[in-house]
């Protein structure tokens, strides 16, 4: 699991979002919004890091237990391969 | 998490961006050189002196830089024209790298294929094409070359070639035996075309007077008309409108303090000097703020604080126009510095606003 190349991350207050770069400009069309913890979970994935630190990392954050946490990271996996920004 | 499209995006990022006071749209006046020297041009500086003020490519990109650390998703690149600065193609590619959305405006000359090829690799999400004539001659009388040919030819290959394209028209008194050409001659390319009426105070430097080429209000509100005519005004749907932007639409009511529009709310300008300003034209003596040297941010800051704190003027408090008429201190030119009005502009504002509400009524 890992997010594809050609997107950038942009977070600003009150909006996260996932862009196209580069030459993927022209072949994905439209952009990506993400909850904080989405946020989070893409920049750990984008670190390089597994699901299951990235879900370790979420129980370090955010007070939340490692099984929720590892449902979460799922989840929110299972939703970017699905809007195409990672396999 | 969701996938939203192009459309909502841009509405969900001004609606926060206007909210939380982020810089998300820049427009970038690369450089006030350009290969036309249009007399009606307020902009077009020739002193070679200029070349040495201008800003380099990497001076561009630190303060873009910023910006997009500030929350910059999308930009104008322009000019003069924007193509003959010769750090462009570096500065085109950190933006797309960045995943800033760029429009660019051009006068089309430099569109060739060389060009157009490169931009194909990373296209731009638009280009603004100007359109000074309809033929040589009005080409030659307005900009001061016969580049009416290569011009066409671009504006086709552009086109051709899939990039979404809008023709501007800008109306002067040298224009004006061709005006109606030129918007039937922008028609024939069937893409979206957009005719500015109203005309800004030239900069100082260049050594021209929008009084010389400026027209009376009764042509200005002909060209609107006819350009409603030739490109009638696409509106929303009602269910589309509110679906986008909430069952709210009103805007808000005139204030003691403040302007509505995007300008140091949403959106800057930098000119070709380094100069911060809410958006281009905006006259300086209201505010501007050079990033270069007192930091972005603080740069920012200031230019936001000031259009939160513009006090519009008593005249439009109690203009019966006011729920309709937005006063924009760029069009007011140097009265807007003394918080005043330009009585020609109000006058061309309220006869649109009684014409369009006779046509309601037609
Ligand atoms: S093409 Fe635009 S920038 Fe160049 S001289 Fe004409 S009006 Fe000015
Ligand atoms: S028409 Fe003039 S006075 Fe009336 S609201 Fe507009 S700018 Fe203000
Ligand atoms: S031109 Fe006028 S209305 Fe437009 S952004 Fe600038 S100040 Fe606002």
């Amino acid at each position: 699991m890992k997010i594809k190349e050609g997107f950038v991350l942009r977070k600003m207050p009150g909006m996260n979002m996932v862009m196209p770069i580069g030459e993927n400009i022209k072949t994905y069309k439209g952009s990506v919004m993400l909850n904080e913890t989405s946020a989070f979970i893409y920049e750990k994935l984008v670190e390089g890091k597994s699901k299951e630190e990235a879900a370790k990392a979420l129980t370090e954050e955010y007070d939340v237990d490692i099984e929720k946490a590892m449902q979460s990271v799922e989840r929110t996996c299972a939703d970017f391969i699905e809007a195409g920004i990672a396999e | 998490m969701k996938t939203i499209t192009h459309k909502e995006f841009g509405v969900l990022l001004s609606q926060n961006s206007y909210k939380n006071d982020i810089p998300s749209s820049g427009h970038f006046e690369l450089t006030p050189l350009c290969n036309l020297d249009c007399k009606m041009c307020y902009v077009h500086l020739q002193d070679s002196s200029v070349r040495k003020k201008m800003l380099t490519g990497k001076q561009w990109i630190s303060i873009m830089e910023e910006a997009v650390n500030h929350g910059m998703t999308g930009v104008l690149l322009t000019g003069g024209e924007a193509l003959t600065h010769p750090d462009f193609w570096m500065i085109y590619e950190y933006l797309i790298q960045k995943g800033v959305e760029i429009r660019l405006k051009s006068n089309g000359i430099l569109l060739n294929k060389e060009n157009v090829e490169r931009l194909s690799k990373y296209p731009p999400a638009g280009i603004d094409i100007s359109l000074y004539g309809c033929d040589s001659e009005s080409y030659m009388t307005v900009t001061g070359k016969d580049v009416y040919d290569i011009v066409s030819e671009n504006v086709k290959r552009c086109i051709d070639t899939g990039f979404n394209i809008r023709l501007m028209i800008t109306p002067s008194a040298y224009m004006m035996p061709w005006t109606d050409r030129v918007m039937e001659y922008a028609k024939s390319f069937g893409v979206p075309v957009v005719v500015n009426t109203l005309l800004i105070d030239a900069y100082e430097e260049s050594g021209r007077e929008k009084a010389d080429f400026d027209l009376p209000v009764e042509e200005l509100l002909r060209i609107r008309k006819k350009s409603n005519e030739l490109f009638p005004p696409k509106y929303m749907p009602k269910e589309e409108e509110e679906r986008l932007y909430g069952k709210v639409t009103k805007r808000p009511d005139i204030s003691e303090k403040g302007l509505y529009c995007s300008a140091g709310r949403t959106c800057f300008a930098v000119c070709w000097d380094g100069a911060m300003l809410p958006c281009l034209s905006f006259p300086r003596d209201i505010i501007c703020k050079y990033p270069l040297v007192d930091g972005f941010e603080t740069a920012w800051k200031q230019i936001n604080q000031a259009v939160k704190n513009y006090e519009v003027p008593k005249k439009c408090h109690s203009c019966e126009y006011n729920t309709k008429c937005h006063y924009c201190p760029t069009q007011h030119g140097k009265y807007s510095s003394n918080n005043q009005c330009d009585a020609k502009v109000c006058e061309f504002w309220q006869r649109l606003y009684d014409w369009h509400d006779k046509l309601k009524e037609d």
